[in-house]
């Protein structure tokens, strides 16, 4: 309730509680600088991705023999590189596939991991203990190791890349749904539900899920980063996507052999993955205090 | 104890099992033939068919992996298709040289992250700490790649102070050798320190708060005393769990770091026989660096619980 004067009288002015709620979350978010500026950078990244045919001033595939390894100028922003490619329209284009890869392979990790880590942790029991250890041996891989075997296994590409950075994600996501509805299970508001005679999957989807999702929703942002920091590296290593689709890792890998006469083929696709990559775990950080304080 | 310390080892047990299911059908549907591989391109069908019967390649894929795990609990991790070296006798060769990587790593970020955690944590708000907290997000979100190849194009290129790459071992030229592995071991240290920087100063900040550190302060410690004497003995210990808890993420940053400096360790090798499709190499790599992570998962696990003897184990009679 809010008191708001009315011809020189108090009155209550009635707010609902879910607007109350988000204005202090929005307000909570604003109060974060830092992840207010992170997330006008991904705005524009993904106003770069969606629209790269119009903003690139070259076509990224263009190769101008004329203008092998040029250094930035007002023509080539970003320089050009070993086949004379225009660097600034490849960034842009690279754009596309990184943030692609970032939300497709979280995509597949989230729909994997919410239902097995729903079942998991609310029949507890020889499901969930399976599951658990399964969990754990996935875990004790060094994730990038799994994801180059298993893109070795799906063949190279930009599809396969992303699938075995979501499945590679997926136990993180598993572990942390189980655990939240672990803490939620033996609560009064789900034991009221079960005795009011609810089926199971409703009690699950209905009440225990929506509860789960603040931190699924940080845990997911965060995992964008690092699947984007998964795709260049595969890419990097030749495993991720493929030439001529311009894509930041690759262009790195091909940047390394011409540190010395042209830094700039490397230097720039690097500078834009680093800078997606913090703003993306600023933003989720500023997420993380807008949603719950305490999680801090 | 007994029984947690007993407990925790059965566990460990299933994991490795599971491990090594994983990893033998991870392999096993690698596309490619591994007789074709050893023969070449040229082989006669024959001989290649003879060559899968001597394998044990037609055999169903059961009987294959009691065949590679009975071989590797004695000892026997196979061959290499590409050169038919022990695989055992390659992973002698590859795991010094990672261990190096790894110890010069560990020191770099233990050198960067106990300063910065205790100055951004008993400066909480000051520039200092924002500085120090900043430093640490960007290491956490620099990619190694971009990291390695930066220091690289300044510290070799640009000032030629190390060698943009190679390897010589420890044993035959220490000095040579450390500089050599300067630039790739920060390139690992540096998000190893960032995640330790971020771990000590909210443990320190924590432990701040405390009333013994209350107590030190009104028995007239200075601050120096308060921290060095008492709070940082405590904040350390999540600090070392996680460092061990590290290992799995530092062996992913190897692989990457290795590829960039050419430094012949674990990491390449695991690259390299996944892209020549070397399958007993990769089995080999890949299960040791699985090994090492769940081991080195029960040892912290057992060192917490005498580090800090609030820990509650589980199935424990403490």
């Amino acid at each position: 309730m809010e008191l708001i004067k009315v011809g020189g009288i108090q009155k209550e002015k009635a707010i609902s509680p879910r607007k109350t709620m988000f204005k202090t979350m929005m307000k909570r978010f604003f109060q974060n600088k830092l992840a207010v500026v992170a997330g006008i950078f991904i705005v524009i990244l993904i106003f770069m991705a969606l629209f790269a045919p119009v903003i690139a001033p070259h076509d990224p595939s263009e190769q101008d023999y004329s203008k092998i390894l040029k250094a930035p100028s007002a023509e080539h922003w970003f320089g050009t590189d070993e086949i004379g490619r225009d660097i600034f329209s490849r960034v842009i284009f690279g754009a596309r596939v990184s943030l692609q890869a970032g939300l497709i392979s979280v995509g597949i990790a989230l729909s994997i991991g919410i239902p097995v880590g729903l079942i998991s942790g609310f029949y507890r029991g020889a499901v969930d203990e399976i599951i658990m250890r399964i969990t754990d041996a996935l875990l004790s891989f060094p994730s990038l190791v799994l994801a180059l075997a298993l893109a070795a296994v799906l063949g190279a590409g930009l599809e396969n890349a992303m699938m075995a950075i979501g499945i590679v994600l997926t136990p993180n996501f598993i572990r942390l749904i189980r655990a939240e509805v672990l803490a939620h299970r033996e609560r009064e508001y789900v034991e009221a539900a079960k005795a009011s005679g609810l089926r199971d999957w409703r009690v699950i989807l209905i009440h225990i899920f929506p509860n789960t999702l603040a931190p699924i929703m940080v845990q997911a942002t965060l995992a964008i980063a690092s699947a984007i920091i998964s795709e260049a590296s595969l890419s990097y290593l030749g495993l991720g996507t493929q030439p001529p689709t311009p894509s930041w890792g690759a262009m790195l890998s091909a940047g390394q052999g011409y540190l010395s006469d042209a830094p700039w083929i490397a230097i720039c696709p690097g500078i834009f993955i680093f800078l997606t990559v913090i703003s993306i775990n600023l933003f989720g950080d500023g997420v993380r205090d807008m949603l719950d304080p305490k999680l801090k | 104890m007994v029984s947690f310390i007993l407990k925790r080892m059965g566990l460990m047990f299933i994991i490795l099992f599971l491990v090594s299911v994983i990893i033998f059908s991870l392999v096993n549907v690698l596309p490619g033939d591994p007789a074709l591989l050893i023969l070449g391109q040229e082989a006669s069908p024959e001989a290649v068919e003879t060559l899968r019967q001597e394998m044990g390649l037609n055999d169903p894929l059961y009987v294959q992996y009691f065949r590679w795990v009975t071989d590797v609990l004695h000892g026997d991790l196979g061959n290499s298709y590409v050169d038919n070296t022990a695989v055992t006798e390659i992973l002698m060769q590859k795991i010094p040289v990672t261990l190096e990587l790894t110890v010069i790593s560990f020191l770099i970020a233990f050198f960067i992250s106990i300063p910065a955690g205790i100055i951004s944590a008993s400066r909480k708000g000051t520039l200092l700490d924002y500085t120090s907290t900043l430093f640490a997000l960007s290491g956490v979100s620099i990619p190694p790649f971009f990291l390695g190849i930066l220091l690289i194009f300044i510290f070799a290129i640009g000032l030629g102070w190390f060698a943009p790459s190679g390897y010589v071992p420890f044993a035959q030229d220490p000095v040579q050798s450390l500089l050599l592995m300067i630039l790739p071991a920060v390139t690992v240290g540096i998000r190893l320190s960032a995640e330790l920087t971020r771990m000590l100063r909210s443990s320190l900040l924590e432990v701040l708060q405390s009333d013994y550190i209350r107590t030190g302060y009104a028995k007239g410690l200075r601050e120096r005393g308060v921290i060095f004497g008492h709070a940082l003995r405590n904040a350390l210990i999540p600090v070392i769990t996680v460092s061990g808890l590290q290992v799995g993420t530092f062996l992913g940053g190897a692989v990457i770091t290795e590829t960039i400096f050419a430094v012949p360790g674990l990491g390449q090798l695991v690259v390299n026989s996944i892209l020549t499709r070397d399958f007993p190499v990769v089995q080999g790599a890949v299960m040791f660096m699985a090994f090492a992570v769940v081991f080195i998962n029960f040892v912290v696990d057992l060192l917490y619980s005498f580090l800090d003897p609030r820990i509650k184990l589980a199935g424990g009679t403490k």
